[in-house]
């Protein structure tokens, strides 16, 4: 009899409506078609890093080989990429926690002060980078800021937009009576802060951050204007390739080696929520 | 476990809004009071002073006769549960339940054994490990209700928490509050709009409008003794029948109407609840009756508003006619305009100055 109803019950289980099986085969063909546009502009260069000859008009290289990697492995290349590396965790580290208070500024005031701070916070979206750091490093060169303070500093105003916007966004969907419920329950508002506020917002903060480690990571124009040409980073190392003629591979995989590691941090946090519940934060 | 609470000439402003004038109330150990009062009446706001959440602009605040001003809300030793259950998203059922023992610094695994018991008492002890986003809107707030006793207040404040729940749910919270009452016999001070569950829940209600209590008395008095029309109003009295008091009784376009002996003589009032009232069937033997015609019938489901209109219709001034509300049981067979008569219950006759 058990048998029976467990058969039963895996036979309801396996029916599928016609109407849900198409909607389920859509979503996966607009799916696949995003990841293929997403994906499409990294062909060219994936196939550049490992192109021995590529003349035209053929549609595939002539030949591969894979020399053109050592270049990552060259002190050149690895000094740049920790400097790049350095670049973009300063500027997560003062934009995020920077980016947090404007959006709790935001929040707090009423009416038009809260409007204006928004448009403060968000005002360097609008202003192209050159613009921004034209007449900016003549500056910080007479007032003798190191050129990778220079940098990072004027990284931070552009990234400040990005981190201020993901924590507006999660403060707007955060009640704040939580924080009350957990004080009358006895929490200080240091506890407030660790086991409510902080894991709740936690995922809005590594968002920020990683917007703002991307903004220095992958930043050209700043660091080489700013920097004048006393920072070398992964981007300036690119460009400089990308200006010399027949360079081609190793522009390619300088490219990638620009792109794939942000790529494989995207992973690595969305993989979680992906697979399974969200990170349980701080447990009291 | 519970303090008494006392309240002492508390006011709230904002800016120069008044949002609470010189409320003062007493709530014994272990009793529960209802603030009742519309939306915007304050009763939230003082709840929250209570609480420790807002600083009032005046007044005191007292637990067991300690002055709570310097007191942060942490320390306090009360619990508050709103009207959204408002349980932490990041823990599931239990770690909600033992969040306030493991902020006293309990271990986890005490902080949860103790937290199994208050599930227990709200009969969610097998969702302990579940996340609180699988919960009905019933069981979060039940887990909220757990979780504010696992913290083991002086006083337990209630704002609206049952507000957004359906009728069958709200019974069963009902149920459940009267349960954790006898259990853990905590001092509850409950805020609410819902003069039934008010009734239900407290044994005392504070009448609150625009800021000021206007009676606090027991579920009966603010019923059937109001102090003002207003509180008439705000209980869901539905005769106020102006009229003047002479030597006890109540003269108006009614007759004459025996009230409470401590009521003025001068300009009153009568107020006389809808369900003391009853239809008379004609010619019935017993108490003196008032004659009038039916003006209106409002079905309630299983019981039926009648309206009856008492003395002459026409536009005289003043009125020479008043339009009683009898709350009658089951659907009357009555036509509008039939004549029939009104008897009252008694004690049913109340007289409040008139303002």
């Amino acid at each position: 009899m058990t048998a029976v109803v467990t058969r039963a019950r895996v036979a309801r289980r396996r029916v599928v409506m016609p109407g849900a099986r198409r909607g389920a085969a859509v979503h996966a063909g607009v799916g696949a078609l995003l990841v293929v546009w997403i994906l499409a502009p990294l062909l060219p260069s994936a196939l550049w890093s490992v192109a021995h000859t590529w003349q035209a008009p053929a549609v595939l290289p002539g030949s591969y080989s894979g020399a053109a990697f050592t270049v990552l492995l060259q002190p050149g290349t690895l000094g740049a990429a920790l400097t790049s590396l350095l670049l973009g965790g300063c500027v997560a580290l003062v934009a995020t926690p920077l980016g947090l208070l404007g959006a709790l500024a935001a929040r707090a005031l009423p009416g038009r002060r809260g409007r204006a701070v928004d448009l403060i916070l968000l005002a360097p979206l609008a202003i192209p980078p050159f613009a921004l750091v034209m007449g900016v490093n003549i500056t910080l060169l007479r007032l003798h800021v190191p050129a990778f303070a220079g940098v990072a500093l004027i990284l931070v105003v552009t990234a400040l937009p990005y981190t201020s916007f993901m924590f507006r966004s999660a403060l707007t969907a955060y009640e704040g009576r939580f924080d009350d419920v957990a004080r009358t329950l006895g929490a200080a508002p240091p506890q407030v802060l660790r086991y409510v506020r902080s894991p709740l917002l936690a995922a809005a903060t590594t968002r920020a951050f990683f917007l703002a480690f991307l903004v220095g990571w992958g930043d050209y124009i700043t660091t080489l204007l700013a920097g004048g040409g006393r920072l070398s980073t992964l981007p300036t190392l690119l460009g400089a390739a990308a200006s010399s003629p027949g360079s081609e591979q190793l522009t390619a995989v300088l490219s990638l080696g620009v792109i794939v590691p942000p790529l494989v941090v995207l992973a690595a946090l969305a993989l979680p929520t992906v697979t399974g519940p969200l990170s349980r934060g701080v447990r009291p | 476990m519970s303090s008494g609470l006392e309240l002492r000439a508390v006011s709230r402003s904002f800016g120069s809004t008044e949002v609470l004038h010189d409320v003062s109330l007493t709530v014994p150990p272990s009793r529960c009071v209802a603030l009742l009062g519309a939306s915007g009446s304050g009763k939230s706001s003082l709840l929250r002073i209570v609480a420790g959440l807002d600083m009032p602009s005046g007044g005191q605040i007292l637990a067991d006769g300690d002055d709570l001003a310097a007191v942060p809300v942490e320390e306090r030793g009360m619990a508050l549960v709103f009207q959204r259950a408002l349980l932490f998203p990041h823990l599931n059922v239990v770690d909600n339940v033992a969040f306030a023992a493991r902020m006293a610094g309990r271990r986890r695994s005490v902080a949860r054994q103790q937290a199994m018991e208050f599930l227990d008492l709200v009969q969610l002890a097998d969702y302990a490990r579940r996340p609180v986003s699988t919960l009905s809107g019933g069981q979060e707030q039940r887990v909220a209700l757990a979780r504010a006793l696992a913290r083991q207040p002086r006083i337990l404040l209630l704002d609206e928490p049952f507000a957004s729940l359906d009728v069958q749910l709200r019974q069963d919270m009902y149920a459940l509050i009267d349960h954790i009452r006898a259990q853990l016999a905590p001092t509850v001070v409950v805020v609410t709009h819902d003069r039934q569950e008010a009734s239900i829940l407290a044994d005392s209600i504070a009448v609150l409008d625009a800021g000021r209590i206007l009676q606090h008395g027991t579920v009966h008095q603010v019923h059937y003794e109001p102090a003002t029309q207003q509180v008439n109003h705000l209980l869901g009295g539905l005769n106020a029948v102006p009229g003047v008091v002479r030597d006890g009784r109540h003269h108006s376009v009614l007759g004459t109407i025996a009230v409470q002996g401590q009521a003025e003589d001068g300009p009153a009032v009568l107020t006389v609840r809808q369900e003391a009232l009853r239809l008379v069937p004609t010619g019935e033997p017993g108490g003196p009756t008032i004659k009038g015609s039916v003006a209106g019938l409002t079905s309630l489901g299983a019981r039926t508003l009648v309206r009856v209109l008492v003395g002459a219709d026409d536009q005289a001034d003043p009125p020479r006619s008043a339009t009683l509300t009898v709350d009658a049981p089951g659907r009357p067979q009555l036509l509008p305009g039939q004549v029939i008569e009104v008897g009252l219950q008694d004690p049913g006759a109340w007289a409040v100055p008139q303002r």
